[in-house]
């Protein structure tokens, strides 16, 4: 029973982690329909950056922020200087330009930083708590926590404010999108900023746990792809769910099969997935244009 | 003169679609734009709008040269278009989709809406409904109604009867009679040329690209070319 229990913290914890990766996936694939292979590098960045900013003396609260605005930044300029400039951009050609993103974020924090792992204290030390008999580090309530803010904090940005519903609407019909007056380039641009500062998000909450090196972003960024994937890729929500779903499922598999195993339970659930159920978990059925 | 537009040329991918196109509407009239398919109708108005790009000619809305200002300038100085296919946000509700015709006008959205409701009642019983479930009549009014809610200067219609019932396009025309009593400066393109003609102050008739013939609404009514290729006698 407490091993049970143990496995349920530790796939929220990473579930936690996916599912943030997973709404950047989501929310920049609704706005352009576009997969961006470069979201794992902005957890990377995420990461990293706080590690620096704390070497420098920067207090973490700052530190985070900095790291947040930070991959922000780079993923406004990501998507202005190159994407938004493609001609005749196709799904495919985009598809290759973000995986040459990443790749360029990936090879310059390998030119800078080297391989070496880079680590930091946990956000309120790193003694495990006790609950119901089970082992929780802090950094895990913190990362709970986080995601739990910013679903409701994604959810009031969709529902409440005339910038969500204009996002919404440059996703549902770009040319009406236009013809109300919506800067679409300037939606897009900004749902890239949104997604890499989740990415950076995720990064730096889980390095204290994981650590950060130049490439953590390969294996962050496909298992929030998964997240995605299973909630239906363009649906923010469902990729947090996706998320917990996968973090659950590879805590279960890790504790109760083989740990060897853990990394494929994502690509098991993905090719379940698309063969049974392709346009996800929780997608609602969609409305034909009358 | 509230738009004028001289030599506007447009082209996709080489093929010309509009050539040396030159009119202009004045504050309060209606004026109307008829043509058989493919004439360049909805280029015209893709290219006023800002969402069409132009290589040649100008486009001059209240004075002010607009030929390169982007689309969303384009709405807030008040030139609002009504698409061809009734370009609803389908998964959206009824009321998002009327608060997005605001989007460029924000203070003024709640008082808006309330305008649109009273002007189609069915909307706002459908306000919770997503648009994609609503009735072509019903988006046709939608998409008229989001329009109105940026309080356009210059609303231009792109063929807001096609594909409806016999009623629904009284309905409509009904509706255009009554924004056009209320001082709305209106741009109506239609292929229902007689319905149209018949409201217009001054109409145009647009073939493969080029402004055919102009004249007074009534009058192009009663030319015998008008008549001929346009009304069926
Ligand atoms: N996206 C496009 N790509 C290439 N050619 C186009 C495109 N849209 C329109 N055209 C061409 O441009 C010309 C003008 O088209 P436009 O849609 O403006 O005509 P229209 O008068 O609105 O016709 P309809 O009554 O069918 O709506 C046509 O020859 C059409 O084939
Ligand atoms: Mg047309």
């Amino acid at each position: 029973m407490s091993d049970l229990l143990q496995f349920l913290f530790s796939g929220l914890t990473r579930g936690s982690i996916y599912g943030l990766v997973g709404i950047g996936f989501a929310l920049i694939y609704r706005s352009s329909h576009v997969i961006n292979f470069a979201q794992g590098e902005f957890v990377m960045i995420g990461g990293m950056v706080t590690v620096f900013l704390l070497a420098a003396g920067v207090p973490l609260p700052v530190a985070a922020l900095g790291a947040i605005l930070a991959a922000a930044l780079i993923g406004v300029v990501a998507q202005v200087a190159i994407i938004s400039r493609m001609r005749r951009p196709s799904t495919l050609s985009i598809i290759i330009v973000t995986v040459g993103i990443s790749m360029f974020l990936r090879g310059a924090a390998e030119a800078l930083l080297g391989r070496q792992f880079f680590s930091m204290k946990g956000f309120s030390g790193d003694d495990a708590l006790v609950l119901l008999g089970a082992k929780v580090s802090p950094q895990s309530i913190w990362i709970f926590v986080s995601l739990v803010v910013t679903t409701a904090a994604i959810s009031l940005f969709f529902r409440r404010t005339i910038l969500g519903k204009g996002i919404q609407a440059t996703s549902s019909n770009r040319l009406a999108a236009h013809l109300v007056g919506i800067d679409v380039p300037a939606v897009l641009a900004i749902c890239f900023a949104l997604s890499a500062a989740l990415g950076a998000l995720a990064g730096l909450l889980t390095t204290p746990i994981t650590l950060t090196q130049y490439d953590v972003g390969i294996t962050l960024g496909m298992k929030g792809f998964c997240a995605a994937i299973l909630g239906g890729l363009a649906n923010p929500f469902g990729a947090i769910l996706g998320g917990l779903i996968l973090g659950f499922a590879e805590a279960l598999a890790g504790g109760y099969v083989s740990s060897a195993y853990q990394d494929a339970v994502a690509f098991i659930l993905i090719i379940a997935m698309l063969l049974v159920r392709p346009n996800g978990l929780f997608s609602a059925p969609t409305v034909d244009r009358v | 003169m509230l738009l004028s537009i001289s030599s506007l040329s447009c082209a996709y991918d080489g093929l010309v679609a509009l050539r040396g196109v030159s009119m202009h509407v004045a504050e309060g009239e209606l004026v109307c734009v008829v043509g058989r398919n493919g004439a360049g109708k909805s280029t015209l108005l893709r290219a006023i709008s800002g969402v069409q790009p132009v290589f040649g000619g100008s486009i001059e809305f209240d004075g002010a040269d607009v030929t390169r200002l982007a689309s969303p300038k384009r709405v807030k100085s008040g030139i609002v278009q009504v698409p061809e296919g009734r370009q609803v946000f389908p998964e959206m509700t009824v009321e998002d989709n009327l608060r997005l015709g605001g989007y460029r006008r924000r203070s003024e959205i709640s008082e808006r809406l309330e305008k649109a409701f009273e002007m189609f009642p069915v909307l706002r019983e459908r306000r919770d409904s997503a648009a994609g479930s609503l009735s072509g009549g019903q988006q046709q009014m939608l998409v008229v109604g989001r329009a109105l809610m940026s309080r356009p200067r210059l609303l231009m219609l792109d063929e807001p009867s096609m594909g409806l019932a016999p009623q629904m396009v009284a309905q409509i025309f009904k509706t255009i009679q009554l924004l056009k009593n209320s001082g709305t400066t209106i741009l109506l393109v239609e292929q229902n040329a007689a319905g149209a003609l018949a409201l217009a102050d001054r109409g145009y008739v647009l073939e493969t690209g080029q402004i055919a013939l102009a004249g007074a609404g009534r009058e192009l009514l009663k030319d015998p070319r008008v008549r001929r290729a346009y009304l069926g006698n």
